[in-house]
């Protein structure tokens, strides 16, 4: 099961930086702080460590940690 | 037994003339650090807008002529690798290198049409050619001028494609590098994320692209290193096709290889089949025992072989 700290961590490792843990869930990480390429990155990242299954057309879309979880959420249920 | 055919030389050409990215780049909101981190190219070589597929082509392949003599009277097929041939394509490209070149009449000559995989197809189609029918020189050209189709309205294009062309010479005398096993594959379903559209402009899904290159290239770089009998400890460099710094070295970290994986410093760009054999012309590689060369791009396609260094008793 994906956690905040799974997700956060994600975003860490991708643009090593420590403003990811003050960002809240409803922050939009794809407005200035990820770039598209980033952004890839980290879900890929996501499901490579974490069994995340991601639809390569709904990429777009993942773009808050509480998305990320509520999606991952509705694929493993 | 008989000899096996390996490539013996190689030789490029860039176009002199060269377009700064950065003005353009900014008028798409993208910074410095995007073009140094993310794409690795703030130039990119142009070619003379009179200049033809053709002329990159010759230019690229002359030099190996003047260091084998020879050469013209002993060739045996000539390959040109391209998607952007001269005019509409009708004849095809390497029936007017043949005649740029000069050469004789019993030399086979034709394209392949295949983008960023094509220098590996390539090399696996002129040597089975070569020695089915017993043919002692071949030429592989690749020459890919991505300028004849570039939107410069378009970000996801218009600041990574540069213009080159290079020339392999392949042999059973004299042989640089012998070929292992190849592997091959396609993903048919994603044809459109790198195509030409109705306006002739280049389109490309450049997230989609990214994420097949990030996961199937390693899949494909493991495969070649294991259908040759060997594991990645026996590989000293692995020549990605430098589609972006960013890809070279996304998939370089995934394979846990990212200290064998360079990606080519240069004011050229991303010159899409000819980005490999450009890498192997550097003289840095030559002390290398065993490399491995893979290409990834339109289809989308991919191709990896091992590449074994003769003059070091590999």
């Amino acid at each position: 099961m994906l956690t905040e700290t799974d997700v956060r961590d994600a975003l860490h490792n991708t643009i090593n930086s420590d403003d990811v843990f003050s960002w809240s869930k409803d922050f939009n990480f794809r407005e200035g702080a990820l770039d598209s390429l980033d952004h890839a990155t980290f879900l890929l990242a996501l499901a490579e460590q974490h069994d995340f299954k991601f639809a390569e057309q709904d990429m777009p879309k993942l773009n808050t940690i509480q998305v990320v979880l509520d999606y991952a959420a509705q694929v493993t249920s | 037994m008989k000899e096996q055919v390996g490539i013996c030389a190689l030789s490029a050409y860039v176009p002199p003339e060269r377009m700064s990215l950065d003005k353009l780049a900014a008028s798409f909101g993208v910074n410095e650090v995007f073009l140094s981190k993310k794409t690795g190219y703030r130039k990119v070589a142009r070619k003379a807008q009179e200049e033809e597929t053709s002329d990159l082509a010759k230019m690229a392949a002359e030099p190996l002529f003047q260091t084998h003599p020879q050469l013209r009277e002993r060739l045996g097929a000539l390959i040109v690798v391209t998607q952007n041939p001269d005019g509409y394509g009708l004849p095809h490209t390497a029936a007017i290198l043949h005649a740029k070149l000069q050469l004789p009449h019993s030399v086979a000559a034709f394209d392949i049409a295949l983008g960023c995989s094509g220098w590996v197809y390539g090399l696996s189609v002129l040597k089975s050619f070569m020695e089915a029918n017993e043919i002692g020189y071949g030429l592989l050209v690749t020459a890919d001028p991505y300028s004849k189709v570039i939107d410069r309205t378009d970000k996801n294009t218009a600041l990574l494609f540069g213009d080159a062309a290079t020339a392999t010479l392949l042999g059973t005398n004299d042989v640089r590098w012998r070929m292992g096993k190849f592997v091959f594959g396609t993903d048919g379903t994603r044809w459109t994320y790198i195509r030409v559209g109705d306006d002739r402009k280049l389109k490309m899904n450049g997230i989609g692209v990214f994420t097949f290159s990030a996961t199937k290239v390693g899949e494909c770089v493991k495969s070649v290193v294991e259908a040759n009998g060997l594991s990645t400890q026996d590989i000293d460099r692995v020549l990605l096709h430098q589609g972006s710094r960013y890809i070279v070295d996304t998939v370089g970290s995934r394979l846990g290889m990212a200290g064998k994986t360079p990606f080519f410093e240069n004011d050229v760009g991303n010159t899409v089949s000819s980005t490999i054999p450009m890498m192997l012309c550097d003289p840095r590689f030559n002390a290398d025992r065993r490399i491995v060369a893979c290409g990834f791009g339109v289809g989308l396609s991919w191709a990896a072989t091992v590449l074994s260094n003769a003059n070091q008793g590999v």
